[in-house]
């Protein structure tokens, strides 16, 4: 059958279905997902809606930052830039020119997106720590030039018009609506063979120029879209917060914590960055909400642990172990001996 | 002919259709260092065109000019009628033109299809979803079926260097630049690359072969042509170039006109029976491994003072697990090493090293930054005061006279021998007592291994001990003392070179009657099957 196929058509070759299959099956997960938390929304009180506006807020940051990081291997240090340019271009929007809440969630995300684009025209000549310390400087400069730039009221910060502002149920909704996003892109890159692209450019980017791979166009799209997505992001954080100045929406702390999270969910993978951002966010933030450097003391503390002992992140560690157990009652089909000792 | 694991020869490649791949004038500078010099080629289409020289005659240069990871200092490269030099690698390989890496450069956390995959070319060339060959077909072609779930980091140099022609051949490349594809393969494995690539150029694709394992250039490649110097000096067939004077001088080496067994000028007759020198390492009993996999197992090796210690196998046998073991960079999971007789197994790799431990490891880990004679001082003992670091700097200078000239040079634009040199240099320089070298002949042409073993006359007689772990197994046999045969971490052989250079009983060994007794000696040479670069 090969023999027949080679003969028809020797230069083009196609993608393997399953991983199309693989994807589709994660994009289902995501809607029962999608609608188990909107029903724990309908249920809950107030208390979740608000815990679940923010966490499905971290959600986004963190897999945004995992599209970037975890899969193309572009290790930013820029979430502030787009949560930030997000943020004032969406209650500038509202309040200039009397927008509602969406439009002006569209407008941050596609400004983010162009700012994403526009640092890429420097950005993208620059590899590992040159890019990370690149996208820092970014970050530093906005921060700076929204502090002494009076159109936007300099460090006083602007705020978004409080009657515009969606109730507690709606900003669940729309919380929940940005995150399903994010995750449903990162199942889309993941399980596709863009994604595969992505994850062979982190893996050894010469190797994958040879193949023909356009290098610095893929870099391009998915830091536009990681640009995009923080932006969204950083849309139902300006709704929650109201008001705001530079210097906390172009801070380095947004950086801090969706990085955090994704080390400690596991970088690369689609479910890391929610258990991440679950375990960070309402397994300490919220817990120790009383003792924030309490908090802060415990995030480094699992940091810590989770670098030293588990390096790959929490979802991963879990994944292996369940299939090692599972293993451990079926047959032992791999043997040590299978796979030839490194020499 | 094959071993069961090998499989039928692929008919499966059609005939496809190329261009000539021509070269014109193409000359390449790096600063001052000319690669290559005023170079005009011409690879008809469906022909397969071999490249030798020795290691810094502008070889992989070449391709890499070709494959548009350099642009040429002049001349033109054209495929048909597109011209080609200037152009990204990524556009340069979707006109068709595909590399393969030296040292294979898998994506290790994605699987084998996962790597094709990056490769597959549906997206760029609209075909109709009938003629679409799948990257499972590739697979299939590239004998990797199996194999197609696995992590990439997990296979072994055979299956790697597969994976590496798969997802060339999965761009959809009609021009195949192959840069020693078979580096380090032994026996049945190199018989296995060979008979893949010679399928695959049985299907009409055009090959440019950079090699040094000669079963390659005389089984597949009707046209070689001898770069030296960046130059061409000399064209023909395979069987022409090799009887050709020059080429002899600067490439083959005289040596391999004669019989492996004459090149025991390391070897003093005096020192025959070893068994009376006092013990200098002893391994008992060592058991070692990554994770559930087993490298050693249950491994006995002894080495005298000033002893030369060979230690031979396949790839995945264990032999650089076993030097790592010695010089600490493995643990041992049970059983001990003695340093003369003191107990060393719980010892870090540092505190060896000044006792004497020395490691010149594969793939030689210079840093390619510093300078040659930084390379080295970072190589001597803390301890070492500054004159008697000069002293010793002096004296591996001397070991080594071509490095002298090129003391000022940033290591990373030496030339693989040149490398291989100064990686032993600077073993050297801690003065130990036992060197460990790891490889010393992989990817080096045949000429340097002869001066490197020359060389290790001059160590030797200083009263190091060596312990050479080679897949080159006439050349470590003929200057050993001693050798070990390793198998799946098991010692399979230990006692005197000699019946080792029975080819049939070194397979024997090898494969442990694995594939014993199915093996069919080297069709062409015929002087050492197994070995691979002569």
């Amino acid at each position: 059958m090969a023999t027949t196929a080679l003969s028809r058509a020797p230069g083009s070759v196609a993608p393997a279905l399953p991983l199309r299959r693989r994807g589709i099956a994660a994009l289902g997960a995501l809607v029962l997902a999608g609608a188990a938390c909107l029903a724990l929304g309908e249920v809950g009180g107030a208390g979740v809606l608000s815990l679940g506006t923010t966490l499905f807020a971290y959600v986004a940051l963190a897999q945004a930052w995992n599209i970037l990081g975890g899969f193309s291997g572009q290790m930013s240090l820029g979430v502030g830039a787009f949560v930030g340019t997000s943020a004032y271009a969406m209650a500038l929007t509202m309040t200039r020119l009397g927008w509602s809440w969406l439009p002006g969630m569209v407008a941050g995300m596609v400004v983010a997106g162009a700012l994403s684009a526009l640092l890429a025209l420097p950005l993208l000549r620059l590899k590992g720590d040159y890019f990370a310390v690149g996208t820092l400087a970014a970050t530093l400069a906005l921060d700076a030039w929204f502090d002494n730039w009076s159109f936007v009221n300099k460090s006083m910060g602007v705020s978004v018009p409080i009657q515009a502002v969606p109730g507690q149920t709606e900003m669940y909704v729309i919380g929940l609506v940005v995150a399903l996003f994010a995750v449903g892109s990162a199942i889309v890159m993941r399980w596709s063979t863009f994604g595969v692209r992505l994850l062979a450019i982190r893996e050894d980017d010469l190797a994958a120029r040879l193949l023909g791979v356009n290098v610095s166009g893929y870099r391009l799209v998915v830091m536009v879209v990681s640009g995009m997505l923080i932006g969204l992001a950083g849309g139902v954080f300006a709704l929650s917060l109201v008001s705001f100045v530079p210097d906390g929406m172009f801070a380095m702390s947004w950086t801090i914590e969706a990085l955090v999270m994704v080390v400690i969910g596991g970088m690369g993978t689609v479910i890391g960055p929610i258990v991440g951002a679950v375990a960070v966010y309402y397994g300490i933030t919220t817990e120790l909400a009383n003792f924030p450097t309490l908090s802060l003391f415990f995030e480094g503390g699992l940091l810590l642990v989770i670098v030293r002992f588990v390096p790959g992140g929490l979802w991963p560690f879990v994944v292996r172990s369940a299939r090692r157990s599972l293993e451990w009652r079926g047959p032992a089909i791999r043997s040590a001996r299978a796979t030839p000792p490194p020499s | 002919m094959h071993a069961p694991w090998i499989g039928e020869p692929l008919a499966a490649f059609e005939a496809v259709e190329s261009s000539p791949l021509v070269l014109e004038h193409v000359t390449k500078r790096f600063g001052g260092v000319l690669a290559n010099d005023d170079l005009s080629l011409r690879v008809e289409p469906g022909e397969a065109l071999g490249i030798i020289g020795p290691n810094g005659a502008g070889k992989s240069t070449l391709l890499r000019l070709i494959g548009g990871l350099h642009v040429p200092s002049a001349g033109t490269i054209t495929l048909g009628a597109t011209r080609i030099d200037g152009l990204r690698p990524d556009v340069v390989n979707r006109h068709g033109i595909g590399l393969a890496n030296q040292i294979p450069k898998p994506f290790p956390a994605l699987s084998v299809a996962e790597n094709v995959q990056v490769a597959a070319t549906s997206h760029r060339r609209k075909a109709s979803p009938r003629a679409r060959v799948t990257v499972d077909d590739v697979l299939e072609l590239c004998q990797l079926g199996t194999r197609a779930d696995a992590r990439a980091s997990s296979l072994g140099l055979l299956d790697l260097k597969r994976l590496e022609l798969a997802r060339v051949l999965a761009t959809g490349a009609r021009v195949l630049l192959l840069d020693e594809v078979a580096a380090g393969l032994v026996g049945d494995e190199l018989t296995a690359a060979i008979q893949l690539v010679r399928s695959i150029h049985r299907s009409g694709r055009s090959m440019i072969i950079v090699e040094h394992v000669q079963r390659v250039i005389q089984e597949i490649v009707s046209r070689v042509v001898v770069l030296d110097w960046g130059k061409l000096i000399a064209e023909g067939t395979p069987a022409a170039v090799a009887a050709d004077e020059r080429v002899r001088d600067v490439y083959l080496g005289r040596r391999a006109q004669r019989e492996a067994g004459s090149v025991s000028s390391l070897r003093p007759e005096t020192t025959a029976g070893t068994a009376n020198s006092s013990a200098l390492l002893e391994v008992e009993n060592v058991c070692a491994g990554y994770g559930s996999l087993v490298a050693l197992d249950h491994v006995e090796l002894r080495i005298g003072e000033g002893e030369v210690v060979s230690v031979l196998g396949a790839n995945g046998a264990g032999k650089s697990t076993l030097a790592k073991v010695v010089s600490g960079h493995v643990p041992a999971r049970s059983g001990r090493l003695l340093w003369r007789t003191r107990e060393v197994t719980e010892l870090p790799t540092y505190k060896r090293a000044r006792l004497g431990i020395a490691h010149s490891p594969e793939g030689r880990r210079i840093f390619p930054d510093h300078t040659v004679s930084e390379n080295l001082l970072l190589g001597a003992a803390h301890s070492a005061s500054r004159a008697r670091r000069t002293e010793r700097l002096e004296w591996v200078l001397g070991v080594f006279p071509a490095l002298r000239k090129l003391a000022a040079r940033r290591a990373g634009l030496l030339s693989g021998g040149e490398q291989q040199m100064l990686a032993i240099g600077r073993a050297l320089m801690a003065e130990p007592s036992l060197l460990i070298c790891d490889e010393l002949s992989l990817g080096l042409a045949p000429t340097i291994v002869d001066a490197l073993y020359d060389t290790l006359v001059d160590v030797r007689a200083s009263g190091i001990a060596l312990l050479l772990i080679e897949q080159n197994t006439s050349r470590s046999l003929a200057v050993s003392d001693r050798a070990y045969v390793l198998h799946r971490g098991r010692v399979t052989y230990a006692g005197a070179p000699e019946p080792l250079l029975d080819e049939t009983f070194l397979v024997q060994r090898y494969f442990h009657g694995e594939f014993g007794g199915r093996h069919e000696p080297d069709e062409t040479g015929g002087r050492s099957g197994v070995p691979t670069g002569k």
